[in-house]
């Protein structure tokens, strides 16, 4: 049970800067993240702290979850966010965070979010959007405080790819949708 | 007193052109006159420098490069340089180099480059432009031309981390890793994975396992088990390889 989340580059030669992106299953919960911190520090302050919102997402692997469905792993997962300390994310502290999750469980998938300003489906085929206008799930960036709500699919999709918020007005295009992203070979 | 200072630029061009050849047959050297025309009349100076009827001469061009700048007021850059380069081929590194130099941000260098420097080509260009504001869109552009020893050895040379993340956004990800372990080798502390993981994505894993076969000392093995410090599966692995590994 896959699933994949994107984030989309910025334009200019350096689209991935503070960009991570890590996946986790545990059990039948397939957990995928894809997001930007520190994306204004420079390469190297913005790598860390993207490595560290990595690692701490997949202690999730360590972490003791009862009933492990896909509501319990996601709530795990913004709260280990929000231990993370504010020094390890960047000048901003985390107050620049985008993120998108996207979690799958036997009964259904939900994508969550923060600094996110458009979210997609992606397939071979086409994207199609999965939330318009000033849905709860797209928002300005930074930690929340309390775990934000859940968009509940009512089919799966396997990949979504999610634009950050201070280019809401932008749509991903198909062609070269890969390298956009930052997905290689 | 230049030897043509008694002849008039606008009538006695034949003369002058004689009065040149004369001066590189006998091996003398032709920056005077060049610069007493250069004052007088530019537009004959570029005429019989780089003219059609100008003479394939390593003297000339040296000579040439003293004038350049009346020179470039006379003809475009691109140009001129190519021309430069047509006419000896003793003097077309000094030629690039100057090229370099005066128009870091030139995008026909790419092509200037490929025609001098052949297999090596980049290494000239982007040595004169390390540090300057222009030195990654270079990288990007030879990166893109496939110029990928030239940006193997700058790299080496200069431990900045330019030269590896412009192979990786090419595609050119062999050639990357390679350029990764010479950049740590100049510089270990070079920003060189995080500046690959903003230019490529944030999972640069294929290259970094295509980086071990490439390693040849523990220190820079250690540097970048530094570097990659949160990519937990590949630094237990290269733990294992930096144990096994017998020079410092």
């Amino acid at each position: 049970m896959q699933v994949a989340a994107f984030l989309l580059g910025e334009p200019g030669r350096l689209p991935f800067v503070g960009h991570f992106r890590t996946s986790v299953q545990l059990g039948d919960v397939a957990i995928s993240a894809a997001g930007r911190v520190a994306g204004s520090a420079n390469v190297a302050v913005a790598f860390r702290a993207a490595r560290t919102i990595e690692t701490a997402l997949q202690s999730l692997r360590q972490a003791h979850i009862e009933q492990l469905d896909r509501h319990n792993v996601l709530r795990t997962a913004w709260c280990t966010l929000a231990d993370i300390p504010a020094c390890d994310l960047g000048p901003e502290g985390g107050d620049d965070l985008s993120i998108i999750f996207t979690v799958k469980d036997t009964s259904g998938m939900g994508i969550a979010a923060t600094g996110i300003g458009g979210v997609w489906s992606w397939t071979n085929e086409n994207i199609l959007p999965l939330v318009e206008g000033k849905h709860p799930l797209l928002g300005p960036p930074g930690r929340p405080a309390e775990p934000p709500g859940v968009l509940t699919l009512d089919s799966a999709v396997n990949t979504v790819v999610a634009v950050p918020h201070h280019r809401s007005n932008e749509a991903p295009q198909m062609s070269g949708l890969a390298k956009a992203v930052g997905m290689n070979p | 007193m230049s030897a043509i200072a008694d002849l008039d630029p606008r009538k006695d061009m034949s003369l002058i052109r004689e009065r040149l050849s004369l001066q590189l047959t006998r091996g003398e050297d032709v920056a005077p006159l060049l610069a007493d025309l250069a004052i007088r009349n530019p537009i004959a100076l570029a005429d019989l420098v780089v003219g059609p009827r100008a003479q394939h001469d390593t003297g000339l061009v040296r000579g040439a490069l003293t004038v350049i700048e009346p020179l470039e007021q006379a003809l475009a850059p691109n140009g001129l340089y190519r021309r430069l380069v047509a006419l000896s081929k003793e003097t077309q590194m000094e030629v690039l180099q100057t090229a370099a130099r005066r128009h870091p941000t030139g995008s026909w260098l790419i092509e200037l480059s490929r025609k001098v420097e052949g297999q090596d080509a980049g290494i000239t260009h982007l040595s004169a432009v390390a540090g300057h504001p222009s030195f990654t869109a270079a990288c990007w552009s030879h990166a893109k031309a496939g110029h990928l020893p030239g940006l193997i050895a700058v790299a080496h040379a200069t431990g900045l981390p330019e030269p590896a993340a412009a192979l990786a956004v090419h595609g050119h990800l062999d050639a990357c890793a390679i350029a990764l372990v010479r950049t740590l080798e100049r510089t270990p502390e070079s920003p060189v994975v995080s500046m690959i993981a903003a230019a490529w994505g944030p999972d640069p894993s294929p290259i970094l396992m295509k980086a071990i076969g490439h390693l040849r000392s523990r220190k820079v093995a250690l540097a970048l088990q530094t570097q990659t410090r949160g990519y937990a599966q590949y630094t237990s692995l290269l733990k294992s390889v930096i144990q096994a590994m017998v020079h410092e």
